[in-house]
């Protein structure tokens, strides 16, 4: 009995050290050789300065700009918070806010029918942190975006169609475009002439 | 959230699965009964397989609700998921994370349609199809036990499983081991219930537990101690349940689920063990045969399913009839 409990005392030991330092050293390898950037977060820069990292959504509410999901991490992409709504689909008060989404969305862009209304661009992510919206909520953004900097509306849509980001081998996954990347396109000096 | 990239989802995916899949291979290569473990692994990928049907059914299909609204619901039920994972991954993902004891998610399976998250709960409530490393064989002989015992008894021979008789000892064992895990839930969520009707203000003290009203509130309760008698960890995360409360109970729970049926379990082996070999002959039941795995497939529905479906009537089926 007590070489018994002595003996699964010092696996627990081992496998503690095991699994929390020996483990994460080969994982922390590994990412060295094989992830991209070296296993760290990949940053967007803009003018030589960083932004934000590519993986984590944040927060535009400028006509300029567009728009990423809804957030409910936080007061919205808090990045030390992240959350997902957690509201069942048969909530009548969730579903009052997705009305109002709706309703706010459809004021900033006029030209929309509800009928034009993407889902995903009022229903939030799980963490709260999504970078990606997928082309057609992009696409039914572009006009507002073209309005607001006195673009041409094929101007704002060759940039977003070059953000968009192809799946897995053509197959595995969604087409999706990222906010961010898409957004420090367009504040690139040479598309601001 | 899991997986910066779809690429990681898959690899992460198919890792979940791939050892508990094994296992039940390993099983019948060391027991010299390979076919025995096909019919077991056959079993198991249909129920699994089913789930996945479901899931991903309702997920891509979208909340009947927002469709009422006259928006544009092409990308399915996009609510607590990623725009990189699809809803269709996240439905696979659901139900992968389910029926092994991983716990991990890609979406929020609070806000997953009724169905998919009745199916969320079941995977844990039935708690047999793979399992962790193991854990779902150890479910899945105690129900087997049963399976052999019911259809020696239909087809009118000696229930034998292994060449070992099985008799009136190892039945009550097993059937006390089956039992147990439905008894701590259901107990455990008729608690909680009496409580949030009885003493609102203790609820309230609490940071009033519920995200969610009517039918999807009580499917919370049910999916916390759901998820914490099968060892899971995953969750209907909008229930506030870091509080003193759900803390113990849940603790209660995972330790009464997770050791008393072990006890059963190795106590049928011991019995088993201690009984001499009897050799096939041509009035043994064969365990090995596709008959035979219909029949476990049925006895597993019909006793752990249907000691669920009372409470899943009140609320995941509740909820699903009233939003289509």
């Amino acid at each position: 009995m007590i070489s018994n409990l002595f003996k699964s005392l010092r696996l627990t030991i081992a496998f503690c050290l095991f699994f929390s330092v020996f483990y994460i050293f080969v994982l922390w390898l590994f990412a060295q050789v094989a992830g991209p950037n070296k296993g760290n977060a990949e940053l967007v820069t803009l003018n030589g300065k960083v932004v934000g990292a590519a993986n984590i959504g944040q927060n535009f509410t400028q006509d300029i700009y567009f728009w990423g999901r809804p957030s409910h991490a936080g007061d919205g992409y808090d990045a030390s918070s992240s959350a997902g709504s957690n509201k069942g689909s048969s909530n009548e008060e969730h579903l009052a806010l997705l009305e109002e989404r709706i309703d706010t969305f459809l004021v900033h862009h006029p030209y929309l029918t509800r009928e034009k209304v993407p889902a995903e661009i009022i229903m939030a992510s799980s963490s709260g942190l999504d970078p990606h919206i997928s082309p057609k909520a992009a696409y039914a953004q572009t006009k507002r975006v073209a309005d607001a900097r006195g673009w041409s509306e094929e101007k704002v849509m060759g940039i977003v169609n070059s953000h968009v980001e192809k799946p897995l081998l053509g197959m595995f996954g969604t087409e999706k475009v990222n906010v961010l990347k898409l957004n420090v396109a367009l504040d690139q000096p040479s598309n601001n002439k | 959230m899991e997986n910066p990239t779809y690429l990681t989802n898959i690899v992460e995916c198919w890792s979940i699965l791939i050892i508990p899949m094994a296992l039940v291979f390993a099983l019948g290569f060391y027991l010299k009964r390979k076919k025995l473990g096909y019919v077991i692994y056959g079993v198991m990928l249909f129920a699994y397989l089913l789930g996945v049907f479901c899931n991903v059914h309702y997920e891509m299909a979208g909340n009947p609700n927002i469709d009422k609204m006259g928006i544009d619901q092409a990308c399915g039920a996009m609510e607590g998921k990623e725009t990189r994972l699809d809803p269709g991954a996240t439905a696979l993902w659901s139900v992968t994370t389910t029926v092994t004891s991983n716990g991990s998610v890609n979406g929020m399976h609070d806000s997953t349609m009724p169905l998919s998250g009745m199916i969320e709960m079941l995977n844990m409530q039935i708690n047999t199809w793979f399992g962790g490393v193991g854990v779902g064989f150890m479910n899945y002989y105690a129900f087997l036990i049963i399976a052999v015992f019911i259809s020696g008894l239909m087809v009118g021979r000696t229930p034998e499983f292994l060449g070992k008789k099985v008799e009136a000892r190892e039945m009550k064992v097993a059937t006390i081991v089956s039992l147990a895990h439905p008894f701590v839930i259901l107990i455990f969520t008729a608690i909680s219930c009496y409580v949030w009707v009885y003493n609102p203000g203790f609820v309230e003290s609490e940071g009033g537990w519920l995200n969610n009203p009517g039918f999807h509130g009580f499917s919370e309760m049910l999916y916390e101690y759901t998820s914490s008698s099968a060892n899971n960890g995953s969750g209907f995360e909008g229930l506030g349940d870091n509080t003193y409360f759900w803390n113990y109970t849940c603790g209660l729970a995972l330790i009464i689920s997770r050791y008393l049926p072990i006890v059963g379990q190795v106590a049928i082996v011991g019995l088993l063990a201690n009984k001499k070999y009897t050799p096939e002959s041509a009035g043994t039941l064969k365990t090995d045969t596709v008959t035979f795995g219909v029949m476990t497939f049925c006895v597993i529905v019909i006793v752990a399913a249907l000691s669920f479906f009372p409470a899943q009537t009140l609320g995941s089926i509740a909820e699903y009839f009233s939003i289509y």
